[in-house]
């Protein structure tokens, strides 16, 4: 086992690099030091790593491993080896002297911050590193280095913290100066080849005795032990004509190779005090009692040893990043320290609460991918917008053509009262940029748009066409469709592209003490001929849900231009609006999470008669329409079927909107008449006498005609 | 009778304090990384980190192409550096602290990659262990009453820390000590097995401590 194997003796030796563990609380201490005491100075500063023996891992047995590393013809590690580190934590800009913890090692260290990312990339890297070498060599020359072997592992870190974006660029350089010829490795052996369990017991109390923190050391044998010896001692331990063994904590769990401290020791070794052969015990004993790690090695350094005081060795050193290149990393703390990703986080974890607690079939991914699209950024729309947020839906697009005015901040909850000022802003882009106050993480705009009406010829017939084109392709943009804005007729337009287009709609209206919270049916080709408009008692019977206007046997027509002021602006008790717009949006989060989506049934009539009825699916009912009475603090679910000669939805005006398009849309808007005529209302109505229940009160000002 | 039936499934203070010292000393028995954390005014909670080799490579440490290329003068190759694979490990700390609102023990914790602080989302630490931890949105985990996690600062150091909400520990727990032999003086151990089945096939204590 002792034989000298003569192959062995000119392999190269190889030393297993350092690698930088940084803990998050490294770059937060950075990030207030940067802030409050370095500022804009880029000098150098002082900080410390720790680095201690590996910890066990479960492969772990070094006479097999090293056994194994040596049929390994290749030079490369063998894999799955942990990697030596040094520790980086906020206790690395604590003073040295109260840094050290037992049973590991402090290395001391340059920080070198810079101000830019551009002087980061132009720092001199080859003289920085130079700079931190030529410190070691002195320190070696001066005997600094054996009094306090420590700062043969002095390191070097560059650094940009980008504070704007909470991310930190580093490169670290551990400098190891490199000998005269290269040092050679006569054999690695796990330690237990060479010395008996009692020398090894021995010298895990020695080590320990000495503080348990001593990083390079001198050993003396014995038959029965080994005995710990710092460097000072150099000349009381070492007898001449005695082969010099030496100790060093060993972060590698490389099987055949020291750790990468042990290189600038080596040099020390070779300058202070002549050594061209030594015996190296790579300590990597823990303090427990557990079969012995350590390995040795048995090594040769060959060439002329530089002078004392002759000028510095050159040196490498610098990390690679974890693709294996020469090059800097990047610490992204966003996480950690960007207040609009942890309101991300938190909002996310929050809703996840209620399907891991509640329901864990709730939908929410769909619910938050779905896109919708907020016709009216008035009270209703402001209130839609928030509980929106609260469901976790990201995309919301708000369409508007008023300006915010001085009543609307107490009633409107995105608005502000500087938003009033100067005019007002426009409304629209004012709550998206209010709801992103809320929230910054929501994908929220505003569009300044005038929803063509029948009955309001625009100024120009192009306007109306470029009008109903934009409108569309919002429309499309979008997968849920909200109508809330504050005319019967503006929502004609919105209903026909939606229907035509199969998206979901929410339509919400107020009168002074109720509303109104309905979803439009699914159109599926041509609507089965509804012989009556009377409440249907069975649900069977209905093959479509109805739209806003499958009870009208009137066209919409300019409702606003006639009527006083106050017939305009509408008063309504101001609870209500938040309690339409939650129904609102809750109703859509039902139709979300029901299998069928939009084409969810309606509830008969009967079914919210007993609110604690078990309901077909987790959300409960998916209904129709709701009428709420805030007289009598209750609500009606009703359910209407489509009617096949409704103004909106119906197959004949689909169809020429279909066939016409803007053009369609050009005609209705100059004569609503139109609507009646290809519907068959006009002749109907003739016979039938309307009972129509009026519903189109509306709140008021939101929109300007 | 009322007030005995709420305390069942609690833990004091004392006992937390009692009981954490001697799940030290256990795991300095063991060699586990265990340990009590004691700062100034403040009460002293557990602390471990668990070193995750990752399944997956994480996100990458270099710098994004629009941040520019960093040159640096190649290095003398002089072939004394030994070449390895760099393996890409995730680092776990788990905390647990001791609730006076809840009077049972809590779990924070954060996960990172072991090489540069980047901090690693739940999806990111779900994904990268091999075998990968239990899907926190299964609905076995309601069935279970399994506890939930949010987002919260640690009590102590101020910074963003996932937590486990206690608001189902004392009755959990209340469970587990009536079905288990010997429970006396086993609370923490008991209920770091229950809440670090979050983290399976990761273990927070193995069954060496019970011994
Ligand atoms: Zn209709």
């Amino acid at each position: 086992m002792e034989s000298q194997d003569d192959t062995a003796t000119n392999s190269l030796l190889q030393f297993d690099p350092l690698e930088s563990a940084v803990d998050p609380t490294f770059w937060h201490a950075l990030s207030k030091k940067k802030i409050e005491v370095y500022r804009l100075s880029d000098a150098q500063q002082d900080i410390s790593a720790q680095y201690q023996v590996p910890a066990p891992h479960p492969t772990r047995n070094a006479a097999a491993a090293t056994a194994a590393a040596a049929t390994e013809a290749s030079a490369r590690a063998p894999k799955n080896v942990p990697a030596a580190r040094l520790s980086f934590s906020a206790r690395s800009f604590d003073d040295v002297s109260v840094a050290a913890a037992t049973a590991s090692c402090t290395s001391p260290g340059v920080l070198r911050n810079t101000n830019t990312i551009e002087e980061f990339k132009q720092l001199d890297k080859t003289n920085a590193l130079k700079e931190v070498a030529e410190r070691i060599w002195a320190d070696m020359n001066s005997g600094a280095a054996i009094s306090n072997p420590s700062l043969l592992t002095r390191f070097l870190l560059v650094t940009f913290a980008d504070l704007k974006k909470y991310r930190f660029y580093y490169w670290f350089a551990f400098p190891a100066l490199l000998p005269e010829e290269p040092i050679r490795l006569s054999r690695a052996v796990p330690m237990a080849d060479v010395y008996s369990g009692a020398q090894i017991s021995a010298l895990r109390e020695s080590w320990a005795a000495k503080g348990g923190a001593l990083p390079f050391f001198l050993l003396s044998e014995t038959n029965e032990a080994l005995g710990v010896h710092e460097l000072r001692e150099w000349h009381n331990v070492m007898q001449d004509g005695k082969p010099v063994t030496v100790g060093f904590v060993d972060p590698s769990s490389q099987p055949a190779n020291p750790g990468w401290p042990l290189r600038n020791f080596l040099i020390l070794l070779r300058v202070r005090w002549g050594v061209t052969a030594a015996r190296v015990i790579c300590f990597r004993e823990s303090t427990l009692p557990r079969d012995p790690c350590s390995i040795i090695c048995d090594v040769v350094l060959p060439g002329a040893a530089s002078p004392r005081g002759a000028a510095c060795p050159k040196a490498v050193g610098w990390e690679k990043n974890s693709s294996g290149k020469l090059g800097p990393r990047m610490a992204d703390l966003g996480p950690l320290m960007d207040p609009a990703q942890l309101a991300d986080t938190a909002v996310d974890l929050n809703l996840k609460l209620m399907r891991w607690r509640i329901m864990p079939s709730l939908q929410l991914e769909t619910i938050t991918a779905t896109r919708c699209l907020l016709l009216g950024s008035g009270t209703l729309g402001c209130y839609v917008a928030r509980a929106l947020l609260a469901w976790g839906v990201r995309n919301i697009t708000f369409v508007d053509n008023g300006r915010v005015s001085f009543s609307n901040p107490v009633r409107q909850p995105l608005f502000r009262f500087e938003d009033c000022l100067d005019g007002g802003k426009p409304k629209a882009a004012a709550a998206a940029s209010g709801l992103k106050g809320v929230f910054p993480g929501v994908n929220a705009v505003g569009v300044d748009l005038n929803i063509p009406m029948p009955g309001h010829a625009a100024a120009t017939p192009d306007r109306t066409c470029a009008d109903a084109d934009r409108l569309r392709e919002l429309i499309e943009a979008h997968d849920a469709v909200f109508l809330l804005t504050d005319s019967r007729e503006s929502r004609w337009l919105p209903t026909v592209i939606a229907a035509s287009l199969g998206k979901i709609v929410i339509n919400s209206a107020l009168g002074f003490d109720t509303f109104l919270v309905m979803r439009h049916g699914i159109v599926t080709g041509a609507h089965e001929p509804s012989a009556s408009l009377a409440p249907v008692t069975s649900t069977a019977d209905i093959t479509s849900l109805g739209c806003y206007y499958c009870n009208d046997v009137v066209a919409p027509a300019d409702s606003l231009s006639d009527r006083t002021l106050d017939q305009q602006c509408t008063v309504t008790r101001p609870g209500l609006s938040a309690i339409a717009s939650a129904t609102a949006v809750e109703l859509l989060v039902s139709i979300l999470n029901h299998p069928l989506r939009a084409r969810a049934p309606a509830p008969l009539p009967s079914a919210s008669n007993n609110p604690s009825a078990p309901t077909p699916s987790p959300l409960g009912l998916v209904p129709h329409q709701i009428r709420g009475f805030l007289t009598h603090f209750s609500n009606l679910l009703i359910t209407g079927p489509a009617y096949d000669r409704c103004t909106a939805c119906s197959a004949v005006v689909l169809r020429m909107y279909r066939e016409e398009g803007a053009a369609f849309v050009r005609r209705v808007v100059e004569d609503p008449g139109v609507l009646e005529e290809v519907t068959g209302l006009r002749a109907m109505r003739e016979e039938a006498d309307a009972q129509d229940v009026d519903w189109d009160v509306e709140e008021g000002d939101d929109f300007e005609i | 009778m009322v007030e005995q039936t709420a305390a069942v499934g609690t833990l004091s203070q004392q006992q937390f304090t009692c009981e954490a010292a001697s799940l030290v000393e256990k795991a300095k028995a063991l060699g586990e990384p265990w340990t009590l954390v004691e700062a100034a005014d403040q009460p002293a909670y557990l602390k471990r980190l668990v070193s995750v080799r990752s399944a997956v490579r994480p996100a990458t440490d270099e710098l994004p192409v629009s941040d520019g290329v960093v040159d640096v003068e190649e290095e003398p190759n002089d072939g004394a550096t030994l070449h390895s694979d760099p393996l890409s490990e995730i680092t776990l700390e788990v905390h647990a602290i001791y609730s006076k609102t809840w009077q049972c023990p809590v779990l924070y914790f954060s996960a990172w990659s072991a090489n540069t602080g980047t901090p690693v989302s739940l999806d990111g630490l779900k994904n990268a262990v091999r075998d990968g931890l239990p899907d926190l949105d299964l609905t076995a985990r309601t069935a279970y009453h399994m506890p939930f996690i949010a987002q919260q600062d640690h009590p102590v150091l101020g910074t963003p820390f996932y937590s486990i909400h206690p608001c189902e520990t004392a009755m959990l727990m209340a469970e587990m000590l009536s079905n288990t032999d010997a429970a006396d003086g086993r609370y923490l151990l008991l209920w770091l097995s229950l809440v670090g089945t979050i983290f399976h096939p990761i273990a927070l204590v193995h069954s060496s401590y019970f011994n």
